[in-house]
């Protein structure tokens, strides 16, 4: 079972990485790469969002009548457990911890965005055990540290280079560097690239 | 002076071109990178997008402005399924094939970022007719770009147009990977802004949105001696002064309202403390230890006793 978990989170983190493989989540992995002093954070949310979400939709689609609806029914069961997940999240980081308003409001971005709600989706085509979804979500996390600290750090080495043309500073630059990024994960995983 | 309100010509300036929401905002890239590999999927999800960004601006602009941040971002994402899980169950029910691709990603429309910036940014505070005009702006700019990039995708990468084969046996598969999407991202970033730096040079600064380089600059400035007064702009100054938290509305509006300078530097950070405690004790003691490395010290409380 830790072994399941353990492999599909590194799966899903390194060799598939959802982030830089199959773009979800990649405007925030982007804009958050942009300050990175609020990256950790921001990863640790979307990491325990697409746990619990994985956690809750298992179950749901295992041993309830869920399992057996079709895609558009599927979806808002999907955003309720999410919903859920967002506003028990809200509650205990307002009431309980107190957090600033920037804080609420990265928590907001944390749980409504491609990545989290593609989690259960990706579980469901992949046939996912209990475990293997858990690492999934682990993953998911991961995956978004792995892809926001590569590009931050890439902006960082951008914004100093003065040789940049002006047309290709900014918006750019960071495009064209992700794609490189991008490209090494689809080698990792073994697809043609140029037939 | 008087207020005058900007035409549709300028929203759509505004929303389309200089602050497109793909290529200067950086928002959207994961409907756009993964689904944009064929014209007619690039068409199906722009006309999608343009329906979800439009009814929920409208419905933020009618019915969210009282409502708490955290639950309007939960309003945005069943707002969204409303359109489009009847779509979803249209296509079943037809028995009509959509992808495997587009079946994936259409569901994660609700959760794009365009929309909820655009409903966060500006129809919450804004009249209902002024949200419809920047929804449709915007939607024209994420449009132009997913089609635009459809296209291209599709011809370069599987050597077909509007799945037609074309002549000649020309395929880069490797641009229908995600990838493929941000290279050519990137070179219609290029395009935008070499045209809005020829077209519309007023508005090439607005192109350039980075909080982390802000900071940079300013910190710069700071090391290199000159004094806490330089001509940063409020962002600048805003970013400096609060960081991360620069991003948060308050600060943005407050500090682009109330430039700092050295007339009134006290006065804005003793209305912001009024305005906001924590805030504003957190900038004062920033500017007093920014200033206190320059030998010079500012009483706020005097100032505020006055």
């Amino acid at each position: 079972m830790l072994g399941d978990l353990v492999i599909t989170a590194l799966y899903t983190a390194f060799f598939q990485n959802l982030v830089l493989s199959f773009a979800f989540g990649a405007s925030e992995a982007v804009r958050v790469s942009l300050k990175p002093r609020s990256l950790m954070i921001f990863a640790a949310m979307i990491s325990g969002f697409s746990v619990v979400t994985s956690a809750v939709c298992y179950p749901l689609e295992r041993f309830t009548p869920v399992g057996s609806f079709p895609d558009s029914l599927r979806v808002p069961v999907y955003a309720a457990v999410l919903a859920v997940t967002y506003f028990a999240a809200a509650f205990i980081f307002k009431k309980v911890l107190r957090a600033s308003s920037q804080i609420m409001t990265n928590l907001g971005i944390a749980a409504v965005n491609t990545l989290v709600l593609a989690v259960p989706f990706v579980n469901r085509r992949a046939a996912y055990s209990f475990a293997a979804c858990i690492g999934s979500g682990i993953g998911a996390g991961a995956a978004f540290v792995l892809a926001a600290v590569l590009i931050s750090k890439g902006v960082g080495k951008l914004s100093q280079n003065e040789d940049i043309p002006r047309v290709f500073k900014g918006t750019p630059a960071l495009f064209l560097y992700v794609s490189l990024i991008s490209l090494a994960f689809a080698c990792f995983a073994g697809n043609t690239v140029f037939a | 002076m008087e207020n005058k309100k900007p035409s549709f010509g300028e929203y759509l300036m505004k929303g389309a071109v200089v602050r497109n929401p793909v290529l200067i905002q950086l928002a959207g890239i994961c409907t756009v990178a993964a689904v944009s590999s064929s014209l007619y999927s690039g068409l199906f999800f722009s006309a999608v997008f343009t329906a979800v960004t439009l009814l929920n601006c409208l419905f933020a602009s009618l019915f969210l402005k009282k409502v708490q941040r955290p639950v309007r971002v939960i309003f945005y994402l069943f707002v969204s399924l409303a359109v489009i899980c009847p779509l979803m169950y249209l296509f079943e029910v037809k028995g009509t094939g959509l992808g495997e691709t587009v079946r994936l990603y259409l569901p994660l429309l609700a959760v794009n970022s365009v929309t909820a910036v655009h409903c966060e940014q500006f129809a919450v505070k804004h009249p209902p007719l002024d949200s419809v005009k920047d929804a449709i702006s915007v939607s024209i700019g994420y449009s132009a770009v997913m089609i635009a990039l459809s296209l291209v995708r599709e011809v370069l990468g599987r050597g077909e147009l509007a799945g037609r084969k074309l002549p000649g046996n020309f395929a880069l598969p490797g641009l229908l990977m995600p990838f493929g999407s941000f290279v050519i991202l990137g070179f219609f970033a290029v395009g935008l802004k070499w045209y809005i730096s020829r077209y519309q040079p007023e508005m090439y600064e607005e192109t350039a949105v980075n909080i982390k380089t802000a900071r940079l600059n300013f910190r710069e400035k700071e090391e290199s001696g000159e004094a806490p007064e330089t001509e940063a702009s409020p962002e600048e100054q805003a970013a400096f002064l609060f960081g991360n938290e620069a991003e948060d509305e308050l600060f943005t509006e407050f500090w682009v309202e109330n430039p700092l300078n050295s007339e009134n530097i006290v006065e804005n950070i003793a209305a912001l403390t009024q305005k906001n405690e924590q805030f504003g004790n957190e900038a004062q003691e920033r500017m007093n230890e920014l200033l206190g490395r320059l030998d010079r010290n500012l009483d706020f409380d005097k100032k505020d006793d006055k």
